[in-house]
């Protein structure tokens, strides 16, 4: 707002402008700036009154809250820029060193995250905040010991919100989701009143949490309220919707779905919208959906990002652009190791054809022994494909012991192929 | 390995025609525009690559693989009424009934030649009243992020008073977005503010936005000051005082203020401190009432013309004023130079006395002829003073707006009695400086001659305003 007071330079422009800003007020009307939103207006005032690196810092945390809000990564963008300028003016500034991590986080490059974690605690090892990012770079990159020997380091320096949603993360990805709930639970306690965003964020984890273990119904009321909290949450809408397919309540799941995908569009919404609408009997909208899908990573090419497992995921779900799908997966898997990426590389393998090499990720998927229904899925599968169904049928009754509903299509898949496992000369007929 | 690197360029260079929002904004932007016909709303919509992607398969309803003019257009309507009955804008709390226009939709390259979507689309409706108070709301694209705006500009003869919403377009209707990464998208859907017969001014196409010099900046300062709209304690007017106070002090500073005119005059009228008081009081009173009489005939002549054909005008008028002081003095002071006496022709025949050099020393007296004059002093105070400082004028005009008339007259007095106080302290060192120059021994013909270089100094200067002002006379 006071920037417009910058175009002041000629006097006839300066008066239209002068009666025109003369109520600087904020209209808490219908659409009211968010949380976010106040926070980058506010701090872009000070930045025009005393540009101080302190004061492009919480810019910075200003642009990531506003990332974290809508999922759109150019905010994360701005807050790498802010964080440029507060070092420009200070570059021994410790909360923007600090703070580097977690802008690095945001935007996937999660080795310089670990980089610039790993200096931040070098500068401060009693600040808390490091171990935090530590915590989450390692879990991205897939070294869990470190992750937990971070998280622990975070517990002993201040237990809280933050070292529970790591403790939770650990917990999911070692097969205590039951475990990851309560730590959830205890985070939903102290969260902070004035920060809708963030409780959105861990309500959702809890339903995905619910989700994984097939409580359809805690799933459905945590998403619910996550998008009561705040309203349209990008990360909620596709495990609303998903859950309200899983219970057959498609006309309402689509249009969630198709809410999500307006609202921060990503492959694996295309990829889940599509599967309903061709359930649904609509293959036109399905082709359609899918299509978009298609099309997020052209434009994530033409604007030179990339988009990683995610859409390796979505093309070999549905055999599209198998070629594409195997590199982008090994991409990531070069770069990072954790469980979910070498599932994705697996899925992508064995889509390809290269069965023992998708033998070897989808082993290394499973080695936490993560309760992933996909995890247990894909693994039946390429058992299947490699001629041993004794495995691939545990791999599958797993799956769908874990989450009847894990993924429409998928559990379908499941069924029928344990249908099939059980008169195993047409499964190997159907694998080849 | 060679192609990946091609590759790779390639794509950077693509980065750069990349939307340079996020690839899923829809940006939107509700310009409002109140005159004298009517309020007029130009609604743009530009949605980025993913968004234009669905659009433009919705518009495409025979699924041919594109969308033809038809099925555009077919889109476009659709669109446009969705717009217009979201957006929501309300006259004394009466809903306002919004007639659209023919929309017009088109594709844009946007990343990687992928097309991005515009909309554009003009709405309007009559008014009722010459006067009420307006609330916009905009519901369109709700929860959708991207570039939210509204803007409010006055059209003719229409003043906008208390505009929760800036006036500015830094957009260019959403086909330019600043590229500092700093400045964040606005988030504005709704806006209120009154409109009443007043001053007319212009809806004019935002530019670039200047690189501002300190002045500037301190012009925005003063114009903040009276935008302030809280309410006036002891304190705030009391520090409202003296920073206008300082900002006339550094208003002073700025280039053609007059005090380059003052300080020569009296450098080679051989002024006196007191001379230079007068000056400074004649500074103060000529240019808070040059600012209160160029405020009223704004407020009058506003129905005819725009206060920014005015201002020019005004400092033709100032400028013609200096140089005439410039040339009189010249003038006097060369005949002065050339035969140590006032001539009556116009002759100067500099090169006969080149040789005549005589010491002057420094014990000789100032010609009475050089002496200030009271005419002359008063004409260079008002000429100085009458120069239009627009942000003086804003802030008085802006202050009558928000019925703070008697605090915008105090103020400008007070940034009037900054401006002078500058002034008259350069002429007070400058009187005794020249003292100072007096006791050197100077060489005569610099000493003769130094008067009428400072009257030359005064015309130009009187002529430099009087070219900038024709020359916005004429843009």
């Amino acid at each position: 707002m006071i920037r417009t007071i910058a175009f002041v330079s000629k006097p006839g422009r300066a008066l239209a402008l002068s009666l025109a800003l003369a109520g600087l007020r904020p209209v808490h009307a219908a659409g009211a700036p968010s949380a976010a939103d106040r926070a980058i207006a506010g701090v872009e005032v000070r930045v025009e009154h005393a540009p101080a690196p302190d004061v492009f810092v919480d810019l910075a945390a200003a642009f990531m809250r506003k990332a974290r809000e809508t999922g759109d990564p150019d905010y994360y963008a701005r807050a790498g820029v802010a964080l440029d300028r507060a070092l420009a003016i200070d570059p021994t500034h410790y909360g923007a060193r600090r703070a580097r991590a977690w802008v690095l986080l945001g935007r996937h490059e999660f080795t310089a995250a670990l980089r610039a974690a790993r200096a931040a605690r070098a500068a401060e090892p009693r600040d808390w905040w490091n171990y935090g990012n530590l915590a989450d770079a390692c879990v991205e990159l897939g070294r869990y010991d470190d992750a937990a020997r971070a998280t622990a380091r975070l517990i002993e320096l201040r237990p809280g919100l933050a070292a529970y949603t790591r403790v939770a993360a650990l917990r999911a990805l070692t097969g205590d989701r039951v475990g990851a709930i309560e730590a959830l639970e205890l985070a939903l306690a102290a969260v902070d009143p004035a920060d809708p965003e963030e409780r959105a964020w861990i309500l959702t984890y809890l339903g995905h949490e619910h989700w994984a273990l097939g409580d359809l119904a805690r799933a459905r009321a945590r998403y619910e309220e996550a998008l009561r909290t705040f309203s349209d949450y990008h990360l909620a809408l596709p495990g609303l919707a998903r859950v309200l397919a899983a219970g057959g309540a498609t006309t309402a799941a689509i249009a969630v779905y198709e809410r999500a995908l307006a609202v921060a569009p990503t492959p694996g919404v295309a990829g889940a919208l599509g599967d309903l609408y061709a359930r649904a009997g609509d293959p036109d909208r399905a082709r359609a959906t899918y299509a978009f899908g298609v099309y997020m990573g052209r434009v994530a090419t033409a604007r030179g990002q990339t988009l990683g497992r995610e859409l390796a995921l979505f093309l070999a779900d549905h055999d599209r652009d198998l070629e594409t799908a195997l590199r982008l997966a090994a991409r990531d898997a070069a770069v990072r190791r954790d469980v979910y990426t070498d599932d994705a590389l697996a899925w992508s393998l064995y889509k390809s054809g290269h069965r023992a090499e998708a033998k070897r990720a989808i082993t290394r998927a499973l080695h936490l022994g993560t309760e992933e229904a996909s995890f247990r899925f894909h693994s039946g599968m390429i058992a299947a494909a490699l001629g041993r169904p004794r495995t691939a049928a545990r791999q599958l009754r797993a799956a769908l012991a874990l989450n009847p509903y894990f993924a429409a299509g998928d559990a379908t898949t499941a069924r029928a192929t344990l249908g099939a496992l059980a008169a195993p000369d047409r499964l190997a007929g159907r694998a080849s | 390995m060679r192609s990946a690197l091609v590759a790779a360029f390639l794509l950077s260079a693509t980065v750069a025609a990349a939307h340079p929002l996020g690839n899923f904004t829809t940006n939107r932007l509700a310009h409002v525009t109140v005159g004298a016909g009517g309020l007029d709303v130009r609604y743009v919509v530009d949605l980025a690559e993913l968004p234009a992607y669905r659009a433009l398969a919705e518009m495409d309803a025979d699924r041919s693989g594109a969308a033809d003019d038809a099925e555009r257009a077919a889109w476009a309507a659709r669109a446009a009424s969705d717009v217009a009955r979201n957006l929501r804008v309300a006259v004394d709390g009466a809903p306002l009934a919004l007639r659209a226009g023919t929309p017009h939709a088109e594709t844009v390259p946007g990343a990687g030649g992928l097309p991005t979507l515009r909309l554009e689309l003009d709405l309007a409706a009559p008014l009722a009243s010459s006067r009420g108070s307006v609330d916009v709301d905009d519901g369109n694209f709700a929860g959708l992020p991207g570039w939210h705006q509204v803007i409010v500009t006055a059209g003719d003869r229409v003043a906008i008073e208390g505009s929760s919403a800036t006036g500015v377009d830094r957009t260019n209707g959403l086909r330019s977005y600043p590229q500092d990464l700093l400045a964040a998208p606005p988030q504005v859907r709704a806006a209120r503010f009154s409109y009443r017969p007043g001053v007319a001014s212009a809806a004019r196409a935002p530019e670039q936005m200047p690189s501002r010099s300190g002045a500037e900046r301190f012009g925005d300062r003063l114009t903040a000051l009276i935008a302030d709209r809280r309410p006036l304690s002891a304190g705030v007017v009391a520090s409202a005082l003296l920073v206008a106070l300082v900002l006339g002090a550094f208003h002073a500073l700025t280039p053609g203020h007059g005090k380059t005119i003052v300080g020569a005059y009296l450098v080679g009228a051989r002024g006196t401190w007191r001379h230079a008081v007068f000056l400074g009081l004649v500074v103060t009173a000529t240019h808070t009432l040059g600012v209160y009489v160029l405020g009223l005939a704004t407020l009058v002549a506003s129905a005819w013309v725009l206060p920014d054909r005015l201002l020019p005008w005004m400092s033709a008028v100032s400028g013609l004023l200096v140089v005439a002081v410039g040339t009189s003095l010249l003038r006097s002071r060369l005949e002065t130079a050339v035969h140590g006496h006032a001539h009556d022709h116009g002759h100067h025949h500099h090169h006969h006395h080149r040789d005549g050099a005589h010491d002057h020393g420094h014990s000789h007296a100032p010609p009475a002829d050089l002496a200030p004059t009271v005419r002359n002093l008063l004409a260079l105070g008002v000429s100085g003073g009458i120069l239009p400082c627009p942000s003086a004028l804003v802030v008085m005009l802006g202050a009558i707006a928000l019925g703070r008339t008697a605090f915008g007259l105090v103020l400008i007095l007070a940034f009037s009695t900054g401006l002078a106080a500058v002034l008259t302290t350069i002429g007070l060192a400058l009187v005794y400086a020249r003292g100072f120059f007096d006791r050197l021994p100077i060489d005569g013909r610099i000493a003769r001659y130094m008067p009428v270089a400072s009257a030359a100094v005064i015309s130009l200067a009187g002529l430099a305003i009087l070219v900038e002002a024709l020359a916005q006379i004429g843009a």
